[in-house]
């Protein structure tokens, strides 16, 4: 925007702003340059030591750690294949005039988005209840008591159990996003294509597919993103557990902090973390603008 | 309702009404499971319940801890939207509105917020409250949940007010208006909608937030009340109906906001995630 006549000095155009950033880069940025001061020291009783780079040697070889990023992991792809597609898949149906109720459909499907996530944990300790859940009692109701686990128990299961409780929380926010990019693409190239005589499958891949690729570059960013941002459900449901069968790397640099009060460890953890999710954000965007997305807005 | 009546289509209107039902019954099967007694309960997990009780409520009133937290929560959720809206509006508006030098990094600094992992700011943040001696006050969870609303807040603001033509703020400005007046008398007004919308997705997030609470909070009086419900949820894992209730608790205000405003919060989490 080129400047105008109305332009107020330098100073009162800082004035505005410094409020916001004091309280803002207080809470961001402060605490990730202290993250990384105390991450080159050592804890030892609450007494720190220099240490320079041993906590970065330490978690690269750290078998505990890279096995915390591979369930962050588990979720983000399952979230990519379960959670983003089903999503596109519904606003796609929600967009073609066979629906009969979607303004019913999208509010249904959005409610647990705005739901605290100890309460939906706890919903999912209710529903996984060995005995008393809401999903062993309805396969042993259906007849299928064969089927039924020890949900949030079992090591092999536990990370797949939290993830569909991830999945079913969170999947309204994609569909959203979905219809709002629907919303957006040209009409008229669809009612051609119906026109030309294409089906309803080929019109979602050859017509609407492409023109959503910027949504779906949002998407992927908001599920690589979301992924590494797992904490709370986790937390709640399992604590992490039984081992660390369910934890993910948020929780473990939480848990050598406050429980093996290792927080030069536990910083050092944090630091990885956001390095790793910027440096996955920075790569998916711009794979996305360099192989899918044509024509950038 | 244009579509004709065809196989595929009720096919396909059954899935999704199934799987729509698949996401708000686990919230109903717990309001009404609430109102049960432990042995209503044990009987039957799916029977509605024949003879409802507010034994659970009653219960949890009782002992009383819930309305501090419920109060706390209240403060920190009004606080924090307050002071999110204040400040992202100033900071929208010269962003907007005016070229300088920096502009760029502000709000590129500003964006970065949407795309952090914020749980790896826990252990961090933490220790620089530590330092500062700020843990457990009144205010101490004000700061991170104000924060961290900026970047959206910044972000839906700023969006709004360049749609708004700068002609209206030229003109007033001609006529005299000084820049306080301008911003807060004629274009604050016209943003009334962005800022509904900030301020719902605001409350949201301040009410819910546990992450932060956990961390920098031991002292009862200061709990919100996710972390009053974890704390009773521990404590009543086997009263099935009263931990039910506990949800409830917790979320009759977010419940009754997305009854009344869900067009504007669905339209500001589309628009955020959108943006980022």
């Amino acid at each position: 925007m080129a400047p105008r006549a109305f332009q107020p000095s330098t100073i009162a155009i800082w004035l505005f702003l410094l409020p916001g950033i004091v309280v803002y880069g207080g809470v961001v940025l402060t605490p990730l340059i202290g993250g990384f001061y105390y991450s080159l020291f050592e804890t030892k009783n609450f007494q720190f030591h220099w240490a320079g780079l041993a906590n970065y040697v330490r978690l690269w070889g750290d078998g505990d750690f890279w096995f915390t990023l591979r369930n962050n992991f588990i979720i983000i792809l399952l979230s990519v294949i379960f959670q983003v597609t089903t999503a596109f898949i519904i606003a796609v149906l929600m967009n073609s005039r066979l629906v009969i109720a979607p303004k019913f459909l999208r509010t249904a499907i959005f409610f647990p988005v705005i739901l605290s996530p100890v309460v939906t944990s706890f919903v999912w300790i209710l529903v996984f209840d060995i005995n008393s859940g809401l999903l062993n009692n309805t396969l042993e109701a259906i007849g299928l008591g064969g089927l039924q686990q020890k949900w949030l128990d079992d090591p092999k299961i536990v990370i797949y159990s939290v993830t569909v409780a991830l999945v079913w929380q969170y999947i309204g926010l994609f569909l959203v996003i979905f219809l709002s990019g629907l919303s957006a693409i040209n009409q008229e190239t669809i009612e051609a294509a119906e026109v030309d005589g294409a089906s309803t499958f080929q019109k979602t891949i050859y017509v609407i597919f492409p023109q959503l690729a910027s949504t779906w570059s949002v998407a992927i960013v908001l599920a690589i993103s979301g992924g590494l941002k797992i904490f709370e459900h986790i937390f709640v449901m399992t604590g992490g557990g039984p081992g660390l069968s369910s934890t993910v790397v948020a929780q473990y640099a939480y848990s050598q902090s406050f429980l093996r009060a290792n927080f030069s460890y536990g910083n050092t953890i944090a630091i990885a973390i956001v390095v790793l999710s910027l440096t996955l954000v920075s790569l998916t965007i711009w794979a996305f603008n360099r192989f899918v997305v044509k024509d950038r807005i | 309702m244009t579509g004709r009546i065809t196989l595929p289509a009720i096919l396909i209107n059954a899935a999704l009404i199934l799987f729509a039902l698949t996401t708000i019954f686990p919230m109903i099967w717990v309001i009404y499971n609430s109102l049960k007694s432990t042995a209503a309960f044990s009987e039957s997990i799916f029977a509605l319940p024949s003879d409802p009780t507010f034994r659970a409520y009653v219960q949890i009133f009782e002992v009383g801890t819930v309305w501090t937290a419920m109060w706390n929560s209240l403060f920190y959720a009004v606080a924090s939207t307050t002071l999110i809206v204040l400040l992202s509006y100033c900071i929208a508006y010269v962003l907007a509105r005016f070229e300088f030098p920096g502009r760029a990094a502000v709000f590129s600094f500003f964006i970065l917020g949407l795309l952090l992992p914020i749980p790896a700011l826990l252990v961090p943040v933490f220790m620089q409250y530590r330092t500062i001696g700020i843990l457990d006050t009144q205010f101490t969870l004000l700061i991170p949940y104000t924060a961290f609303g900026l970047s959206l807040a910044v972000f839906l603001m700023e969006g709004y007010i360049r749609k708004i033509p700068v002609e209206l703020d030229e003109a007033a400005h001609v006529d005299g208006a000084s820049l306080f007046t301008v911003m807060f008398v004629i274009v604050f007004p016209i943003c009334r909608p962005i800022v509904a919308t900030v301020a719902l997705l605001s409350f949201l997030h301040s009410w819910n937030e546990f992450a932060f609470a956990t961390t920098l909070i031991r002292d009862e009086s200061y709990k919100p009340i996710p972390l009053w419900l974890r704390t009773f949820g521990g404590q009543y894992a086997t009263d099935y109906p009263a931990l039910m209730a506990g949800m409830v608790l917790a979320s009759v205000p977010i419940i009754v906001l997305f009854i009344f405003f869900r067009e504007k919060i669905v339209e500001g989490f589309a628009g955020g995630a959108v943006k980022a």
